[in-house]
């Protein structure tokens, strides 16, 4: 019994020393780069990765983060890929880069002709990478987007962070993370649309200083093979609408009889069925709840009436025009319209799914519904 | 000299010794034994896809069900194996220990392969799957009383956080991300190959025995209800993921890496501990079984408790062959995938085996 | 042994023994008197005796009486034991072991010239410390009586509160050379006899020389050693010790110590408290589930904090990571380092704190404050979040002070693990003691039920605490737990 006693303790030492050996690999926070943005440009056949740190030194103390300092720091780097980037620069900086808290994916004009899956395989692949990065599109160089100097916040990648999440919210823009991107390439011609942002330059407190800021820009239209165009305006609104992200919409509605009133949309539902009988063609099912904002007079009913079918009217439009430009024009499935047919028609899908969508041409029909409510006062 | 002793020799002969001399469990702890030990396959290896997946996963444990029945109704019937001999159970135990110990060996090194790739990037897979093997034997030594009662807050803490998942990934469930079934035919072969991997019918002959109440209800909740983990599990993969699914090594883990509820967001390093409970408890109670069947095999109790260090350091040596890759390890893996059937077989047949008889519960 | 040995019947020669045998002890007194004709000799060791009471009930009485002066010691010793009541404890004494035991507690021993039986008095004198509020274990509500050191008090302290036939104390003694007295504390409709016989055998294993406090009991009833947590609660509350012993327990209480030790115990009983029963059930069930966390924070915290800032700095929100970034920027040692060199700083503090006297105990939490709080962050030697770690640590450990021993053990033990593996070690390592705890199976009864195995019933007082409404329609005992022996289940054999 002894003997077995003394066993036990062994056995009981044995993952003891197994856990002092070493075998995982450490890395002290004092070593680590935490990566808060990383854009990504393409420059005469070379990558150039700009990646904006967090940067302990800008802090005002040691036992504080102070917001008015600056808390970052940009790092640049080329190599003939993106490893290859990351390579040169680990041998001029003594620390390793840790991309767990990355907010932002920046894709650079330059990167325009080259395909996504191309563009986004290390940082797709990545584990440290999580699938909620907000990806944007630079009209410019990435670089210049995360050198700008926005004093807002802690860190700038997390002001820009936040400046695409209230513009989604808002209905601006639709916002687009790295997984939504990954499944949509995933999908057979399946594309996305990406929020372009610009560093802008505006005056500042001091008068006559120039200072760089960062304004959103309408939206970028992709397939797997690269960039197509860009979106603004109604067809920003439609795909907006379409996609089910927005929370709210202001919109300004001036037509004789009615305007201008300013109604915000809200309690947006969306819906894309396909068509029952297997063909390719979907309909729209949107239905929105809206509230009059701002008007000179209070509206009655019958304002509000013409309202309402003025605004169904435009949003049908708007959706239309979304749907032409994406799917139809430039054979980018940015709605999943190709998976919604598989699950409701497989056979039509396995016959139509080498050429979608381009062989296909899916059609789109609106039912949309609109109801306001008036301002209480 | 303590007063205490003329008290306590006049009770020698009604001493209380509580502990009987075989521990059982009871058939709710056998169902909740049985269902930690499927919940590894959800993380290292969902099946399928898209609604292929969710049927393929539904069948198999259906068809796992199925296979374990017959050695519920044998010992039913009042069978108790611990005490017989010959060569049918001979041959059953030898081939459910090594087969047990080749899957404990497998957990392991996939264990060790998914951490390592996931949280740990550069670190050695062998040491996880060596320190899970170690602690592993540790639990199964202290017997399957300790081991079962251990597994019932695994599996609410397991629960409590898969219903987590869900409320977090809701958002992102879209239905028509989930690819349609395609021919039944395969998924029901699909289903039926994949029921055929089976440690839990081994374990359930080496605990069967030590556990009270009825095994089938035991056997029915156990598959049941991680039918309903993995049927969940899988159809929240192909809503969320989509196509991408296919290109996941471990899609239900980049669920939870994705989950945002509230306050609870980047819980990737807690689920990963959660993970790590369950591949423990199940690889405590493969270890246990192993020792168990193979042990029952000598006619020297005195042996038997050098039988799990070996037990622990020989599947620690076939972990390393198999994340060795070389040719050892090649064929190593080739055997244990041409005769993974055999157990199920064995089963089966020891079933059969044991209706032909006449033998019956004393009444 | 001469001590062994019976009485001899000639007063003058058992005295001489005495002497020998004691060596000379200088507390060691006796006075001869003569009643009746008959030599007689008051036997007592100084200051054990209530010289008052002495006088008044033992004294008086016998020179009082009238023998005729030509009394034989037999009619003596009938006189003291049948006729009068000099004291409410009466013992016999045949041997001079049972002369000592008696006179060293206490007693008077009466030897009679002639009479080879002397008679012990129970007249105890000696100074005690007052009944007064336990300090380990101090509650909001509820009596302020603790134990004190000599079992009698705290016998009648029980017996106060449990005036029920069926409350039984049964006597032994332990040690060999201390010979102390305790007593077995049950209630004979509830408790299993299986158990009882099952701790009389242990109890019977003590071969100890001495045994001056409930801790030297403790492995002798304590099945698995390599187990952290301990089967054998500890209570200096009389009326925690009421409330186990109706649920089946059985308590040991020890002369000389104000620490009663009751077995079986259950791990969870170590978040029960005594105010949970006085309080409403909505705010004692969330104060439950507050000494759950914090049980949970006081092992886990420090251990966890190491591992997700050194391997897995994802997790952290991302202002939190930055604040932890800036403040580990400029300190000299790693993250496991630093928790292990300042916590094990904060032990050394609460240490001294206890040992030292009170007028300077005060000065230790001051000069800790200053050392680690304020000096070292300054220092640049811990970071300041580390600080708040170990600060809620040492505040959450307080909170269960049962478990402080596995408590402290395991939260350094989680420092080195999450240090050295990150969040798996620490996954493993709770598995590993979750089965170690599991295996505890103590008399027959699980040490983590009924959690697991689970006993639904027995939910009304673990996860919540229940109305009394609902509490009293059914008394729980340990022995019907699930996962409990069958064997403690038997009902106790009825005496014919």
């Amino acid at each position: 019994m002894k003997k077995l006693g003394r066993i036990k303790k062994l056995w009981l030492l044995a993952p003891f020393i197994l856990l002092l050996s070493s075998c995982i690999r450490v890395s002290a926070l004092q070593d680590l780069a935490v990566v808060q943005g990383v854009g990504v440009d393409y420059q005469d056949g070379a990558y150039k990765l700009t990646l904006q740190v967090f940067s302990a030194e800008g802090s005002g103390g040691q036992t504080i983060l102070d917001p008015s300092q600056q808390n970052a720091k940009t790092i640049t780097c080329r190599g003939r890929s993106i490893t290859d980037a990351l390579k040169e620069t680990s041998l001029s900086q003594g620390r390793s880069f840790f991309l767990g808290h990355d907010r932002l994916l920046v894709l650079g004009e330059g990167t325009r002709e080259l395909p996504l899956p191309e563009l986004l395989a290390l940082l797709s692949g990545s584990l440290e990478l999580r699938g909620d990065v907000v990806v944007l599109a630079a009209l410019g160089t990435a670089e210049e987007l995360l050198q700008a100097e926005i004093n807002q916040g802690v860190l700038p990648a997390l002001t820009i962070e936040q400046t695409v999440e209230n513009a989604a919210r808002s209905g601006q823009i639709p916002e687009i993370r790295l997984l939504d991107l990954n499944r949509a390439l995933a999908s057979e011609g399946g594309g996305a649309v990406i929020p372009a942002i610009q560093a802008v330059e505006e005056e500042g407190e001091e008068g006559s200083r120039q200072l760089k800021t960062v304004a959103l820009a309408g939206a970028a239209l992709y397939t797997k093979d690269g960039f197509c165009t860009l979106l603004e305006g109604e067809t920003l609104m439609g795909l907006t609408l379409m996609s089910g992200g927005a929370e709210r919409m202001p919109l300004t509605l001036s037509e004789e009889g009615i305007g201008p009133m300013g109604v915000e949309l809200y309690q947006i539902r969306s819906r894309l069925e396909p068509d029952p009988n297997g063909r390719a063609a979907f309909t729209l099912c949107l239905s929105v709840s809206a509230m009059v904002t701002e008007r000179a007079e209070n509206p009655d009913a019958e304002t509000l009436e013409k309202a309402e079918a003025l605004l169904e009217k435009q949003l049908a439009a708007c959706c239309q025009k979304a749907f032409s430009q994406t799917v139809a024009e430039n054979r980018s499935d940015v709605l999943g319209l190709g998976e919604r047919l598989r699950r409701s028609a497989p056979e039509t899908w396995a016959r139509l799914r080498e050429s979608w969508p381009e062989g296909a041409e899916p059609t789109l029909e609106t039912d949309i519904s609109v109801q306001i409510n008036r301002l209480r006062s | 000299m303590s007063s205490m002793s003329s008290a306590a020799s006049s009770q020698t002969s009604q001493r209380p010794r509580a502990a009987a001399a075989v521990p059982m469990i009871g058939g709710g702890q056998l169902a909740v034994l049985l269902c930690v030990c499927r919940l590894p396959p959800l993380l290292l290896s969902l099946s399928g896809s898209g609604e292929t997946g969710v049927w393929t996963v539904f069948f198999a444990e259906l068809f796992r069900m199925l296979f374990c029945l017959p050695l519920c109704l044998a010992f039913r019937m009042g069978w108790d194996p611990a005490g017989q001999r010959g060569a049918v159970i001979g041959v059953a135990r030898l081939t459910g220990g090594i087969y047990l110990l080749v899957s404990a060996a497998s957990l392991a090194a996939g264990a060790g392969v998914f951490i390592s790739s996931t949280l740990y990037p550069g670190s050695s897979a062998f040491f996880f799957g060596a320190a899970i093997l170690l602690l592993a034997a540790y639990g199964a030594h202290m017997g399957l009383e300790a081991a079962a009662r251990a597994a019932l807050p695994v599996l609410v803490l397991f629960g409590v956080l898969f219903l987590l998942t869900a409320a977090g990934v809701r958002e992102e469930i879209r239905l028509f991300h989930l690819a349609p079934a395609s021919d039944f035919g395969s998924i029901l072969s699909d289903a039926f190959r994949r029921a055929l991997w089976l440690p839990e019918g081994m374990v359930l002959l080496a605990a069967g025995p030590r556990s009270g109440g009825r095994k089938s209800g035991a056997v029915l909740w156990a598959f049941g209800l991680s039918a309903v983990f993995g049927v969940l599990a899988s159809f929240l993969c192909g809503s969320v993921l989509g196509e991408l699914q296919g290109q996941k090594a471990y899609p239900f883990f980049e669920l939870e890496a994705l989950m945002q509820l509230s306050i609870f967001q980047r819980m990737d390093a807690w689920f990963l501990a959660l993970w790590v409970l369950v591949i423990f408890v199940r690889s405590l109670f493969l270890l246990w079984a192993a020792a168990e069947l193979l042990g029952s095999l000598g006619r020297q109790p005195k042996r038997r408790r050098f039988l799990l260090p070996c037990l622990a350091a020989a599947a620690i040596l076939l972990m390393a062959l198999s994340l060795g890759g070389d040719i050892p390890g090649s064929l190593l893996k080739g055997v244990a995938e041409s005769v993974f059937w055999l157990p199920v077989l064995a089963m089966l047949l020891l079933a059969a085996a044991i209706f032909s008889r006449k033998g019956r519960r004393p009444r | 042994m001469a001590q062994k040995e019976p009485l001899t019947g000639s007063l003058s020669r058992d005295l001489s023994v005495m002497e020998g045998l004691l060596s000379g002890t200088a507390d060691f007194v006796h006075k001869n008197v003569e009643v009746g004709g008959v030599q007689l000799c008051l036997v007592m060791m100084e200051g054990m005796v209530n010289l008052g009471l002495l006088a008044q009930m033992v004294a008086r009485p016998l020179l009082a009486a009238d023998f005729g002066g030509n009394a034989s010691p037999e009619e003596i010793g009938a006189f003291i034991l049948n006729q009068t009541v000099m004291a409410a404890d009466q013992k016999t004494v045949k041997t001079f072991d049972e002369a000592f035991r008696f006179a060293m507690s206490g007693f008077v021993v009466i030897l009679i010239d002639g009479l080879k039986e002397g008679i012990a008095l129970g007249a105890q004198g000696f100074s005690f410390r007052s009944v007064s509020e336990p300090d380990s274990e101090v509650n909001e509500r509820g009596s302020r009586e603790g134990f004190t050191e000599p079992l009698k008090i705290n016998m009648t302290m029980v017996r106060r509160r449990m005036k029920s036939d069926c409350l039984k104390f049964e006597s032994f003694q332990v040690g060999e050379k201390s010979r102390t007295e305790g007593c077995l504390v049950y209630m004979t409709d509830t408790v299993s006899p299986e158990l009882l016989a099952e701790i009389r055998r242990r109890l019977s294993r003590v071969k100890l020389p001495l045994v001056l406090d409930t801790g030297y009991l403790r492995p002798f009833l304590e099945g698995d050693t390599l187990s952290p947590f301990s089967e054998v609660g500890v209570t200096e509350r009389p009326d925690t010790l009421c409330a186990k012993i109706a649920e089946g327990r059985v308590a040991i209480m020890l002369d000389g110590t104000p620490y009663a030790l009751i077995t079986p115990s259950l791990f969870i009983e170590n978040f029960q408290s005594f105010d949970d029963y006085a309080h409403r059930p909505y705010f004692a069930t969330f104060i439950r589930f507050l000494k759950y966390v914090s049980f949970l924070l006081t092992i886990l915290l420090p251990g966890t904090y190491v591992a997700l800032a050194t391997f897995h700095p994802e997790s952290l929100p991302h202002l939190l990571l930055f604040n932890i970034a800036a403040a580990e920027e400029t300190t000299p040692f790693p993250l496991m380092l630093e928790a292990l060199l300042i916590h094990f700083i904060y032990e050394i503090m609460r240490e001294a704190g206890l040992r030292l006297p009170r007028p300077v105990g005060h000065a230790v939490g001051i000069v800790g404050a200053l050392v680690i709080g304020d000096a070292a962050v300054t220092a640049g030697l811990i970071g300041s979040p580390m600080v708040m770690v170990v600060a809620l640590t040492a505040i959450s450990s307080f909170v269960v002070p049962s478990l402080y021993e596995p408590m402290a053990v395991l939260r350094f033990t989680f420092i080195l693990i999450g240090g050295l593996t990150g969040i798996f070690g620490i996954a493993i390592g709770c598995g590993a003691i979750l089965v170690n705890a599991c295996r505890v199976n103590n008399l027959g009864v699980p040490f983590t039920a009924p959690l697991s195995p689970f006993t639904f019933s027995a939910m009304r007082d673990v996860l919540v605490r229940a109305g009394w409404t609902v509490m009293q329609k059914r008394q729980e005992k340990v022995q019907s737990l699930q996962g409990a022996d069958k064997a403690l289940r038997r009902p106790r054999k009825e005496k014919p």
